[in-house]
């Protein structure tokens, strides 16, 4: 089998807080193919962001430490290269969207400025060359009038224009990967699919794979090829969209379904309750004894309190799950 | 939530031709000052166990109406009836004994509790101010409402920084509750919970409906929760009712083109598993334009695949059709 795009081996992020040793990340194992869209789904706390910031370091450290595993990207091993060659990936090999694009704008730079800087730095341009290298970028992220809002900053413009020049910064170099993380979150869900369209027409262009963090079950089905699910640290499932949607297998999962309200209702003009996830996400100070998610769980039995579920292929289709009682079976 | 509309019966809260404009300065010096009209001639009304929810894009006027309801900012013109009575001119001092019947949950729970106060102190407060129970029965007030919210009375000396999140919005839930009100404005109540303890809150919500029978005025932009929750819609754009109508007409037979637009870019599990692929370039195109400098005519023709001449010459008007479902615009309402 030839070498993934990105390939994840048993990460493990722990965060050194004054209240103890926060497990963020647990053995975390994941494969991203080359021009494929990977989500990351999962709820507050479940380590999807810490996940995928840690892959280019950008989390900051203390209090966040690697605590063990590998992250071998375009077959280069991530964790122990240094800074400078990890600065050559970022925004290069690999771009990010962040959620909030106020925040990760600078706010007394122009969108001129901010958006040249990558393409001088990384490939050498002159000033006059990388502006226009930005005008045919801002016109790629479909901005009206690109001239004009070169010269303007940040707070000038509204929050879907923002995040429309992240991407443009974030595909500059035309990477091989993009981490996006909550990139709609922030926005209205009009706007929200023009920006998922924008990120899904560019990267096909390009063949550039992403990984998208989401919480959203619906831009999920949307947008991604295969979905990492995770809760409390971990990866509970892994499968393509189309196996996770028609046969989710991680009770976790199957209550996230359940709980979601859905547009279409499945019996037309009866809204029934919602089926909760009783209780709540358990703290991560201490590590976890058994599945993470036997607490809220109504199939769970002695085995999953006492033993960590590992996460294992359930059929050939590279459906994986980690749950003892997967499936019906003990 | 499982029954449906209620017949038509008591009105708790009726508003005609509300409006409410803000002076904006154009420049920093505070010269040229332009007025911004965020809302802009609203008309509805909502009855005892009714839950009425206003959708639209963040600027469409739906956060500035649900407060001109509580009349925590002062309507520019129009009418603000309560159980029949106007309240839109009252004085604050007036306006005092009747807030007892207008409560509001907020959307961030972390936010929107004091954090030196305790969770008894927090539900006694509005207790003791609008004199629903003597000092003496106090405690057990709030031990009932923690039990309706379903938190365990043991948490009357907590904190609220103690508390999760849907906890922490259960508590705002049962401060709501605390003056025994009629209506319940919620602004975008559980936009910041996890799906997981959504439910729990949605679930929470309706089910104290059924029991009490509050009216409810529900703010959200995610139309799969209004779909869950409401009786009937409002869908807003800049600043007026486009369409409002029974949830499943409107839902299943959206008639303006904007609500189309709306629901047509949810990313919705259950159409895309259905259709098998994936939706793409359906949307709406551009943003929502400023208030500031609205378009002449119907506000939303600047993004509308239908919209003709008129549409840019004459505002269209919010025209009643069948069953309560009625839109403003002159394409559709033909």
């Amino acid at each position: 089998m030839t070498e993934p795009l990105l390939r994840i081996d048993q990460l493990r992020v722990r965060f050194d807080t004054p209240e103890g040793v926060v497990h963020a990340v647990n053995d975390v194992s994941f494969q991203v193919g080359a021009g494929e869209t990977l989500a990351i789904v999962g709820e507050s706390g479940c380590g999807k962001s810490v996940t995928a910031l840690s892959i280019l370091r950008l989390l900051p450290s203390p209090p966040a430490r690697l605590a063990g595993g590998s992250i071998r990207f375009q077959g280069q091993e991530l964790t122990s290269l240094g800074e400078t060659a990890l600065r050559q990936l970022r925004g290069d090999r690999i771009g990010m969207v962040f959620q909030e694009p106020m925040t990760s704008l600078n706010p007394v730079l122009t969108i001129g400025r901010r958006l040249t800087e990558g393409l001088r730095r990384h490939h050498g341009l002159s000033r006059r060359a990388a502006r226009e290298r930005v005008l045919a970028l801002l016109e790629r992220v479909q901005i009206p009038d690109p001239s004009r809002r070169l010269d303007q900053y940040p707070h000038e413009l509204s929050g879907g224009m923002r995040q429309r020049v992240m991407i443009a910064i974030a595909v500059a170099c035309a990477p091989s990967l993009l981490i996006a993380d909550e990139p709609t979150t922030a926005l209205d869900v009009t706007i929200q699919a023009q920006v998922l369209d924008l990120i899904g027409e560019l990267c096909e262009a390009m063949g550039t794979a992403v990984i998208l963090v989401t919480h959203d079950l619906g831009v999920v089905g949307d947008v991604a090829d295969r979905v990492v699910v995770m809760y409390a640290g971990r990866v509970v499932e892994d499968a393509a969209v189309d196996d996770l949607f028609s046969r989710p297998l991680h009770p976790y999962t199957q209550g996230l379904f359940a709980a979601r309200p859905n547009l279409t209702p499945t019996v037309a003009g009866q809204r029934a309750r919602l089926t909760e996830i009783p209780g709540m996400v358990p703290s991560l100070r201490a590590g976890v004894t058994g599945c993470a998610f036997a607490p809220r769980c109504r199939a769970a039995t002695a085995q999953c309190r006492a033993q960590t579920p590992l996460l294992r292929p359930f059929d050939s289709s590279g459906h994986a799950v980690a749950c003892h009682h997967a499936g019906g079976d003990a | 939530m499982l029954q449906d509309a209620p017949s038509p019966a008591e009105t708790v809260l009726d508003v005609a031709g509300l409006a409410k404009s803000f002076t904006v300065a154009r420049s920093w010096l505070g010269r040229g000052r332009k007025s911004l009209r965020a809302v802009d001639g609203v008309d509805f009304s909502i009855r005892r166990g009714e839950t009425l929810s206003l959708v639209g894009e963040s600027g469409s006027g739906k956060s500035t109406l649900a407060r001109l309801c509580l009349k925590l900012i002062e309507p520019t013109a129009g009418r603000i009836q309560l159980f029949g009575r106007s309240i839109e001119s009252l004085p604050p001092r007036a306006m005092r004994p009747l807030r007892r019947n207008l409560q509001m949950v907020f959307q961030d729970p972390f936010a929107s509790l004091n954090p030196r106060l305790t969770v008894g102190q927090i539900l006694g407060e509005p207790i003791r101010n609008f004199r629903i129970a003597p000092e003496a029965d106090i405690a057990a007030r709030v031990e009932a409402l923690l039990a309706r919210v379903g938190l365990p009375a043991d948490v009357v000396s907590r904190r609220a920084h103690e508390f999760s999140g849907g906890q922490r919005q259960r508590i705002g839930i049962a401060r709501a509750l605390a003056p025994e009100p009629q209506l319940i404005v919620l602004d975008e109540p559980v936009s910041a919970l996890d799906v997981s303890v959504q439910a729990q809150v949605l679930n929470l919500l309706g089910d104290l409906q059924a029991q009490a029978g509050y009216a409810y005025l529900f703010v959200s932009h995610d139309l799969a929760v209004v779909r869950h929750i409401s009786h009937r819609v409002a869908v807003m754009y800049l600043g007026r009712i486009v369409e409002i109508g029974p949830v499943e007409r409107l839902f299943s037979a959206p008639r303006h083109p904007y609500t189309e637009a709306l629901l047509a870019a949810v990313p919705d599990p259950a159409t895309r598993h259905r259709a098998g692929t994936r939706r793409r370039g359906t949307g709406l195109r551009g943003e929502i334009p400023s208030p500031i400098d609205p378009p002449s005519g119907c506000a939303f023709r600047t993004r509308c695949p239908l919209a003709t001449e008129r549409c840019a010459r004459e505002r269209p008007a919010l025209m009643a059709g069948k069953d309560g479902h009625a839109v403003a615009c002159h394409v559709r309402q033909d």
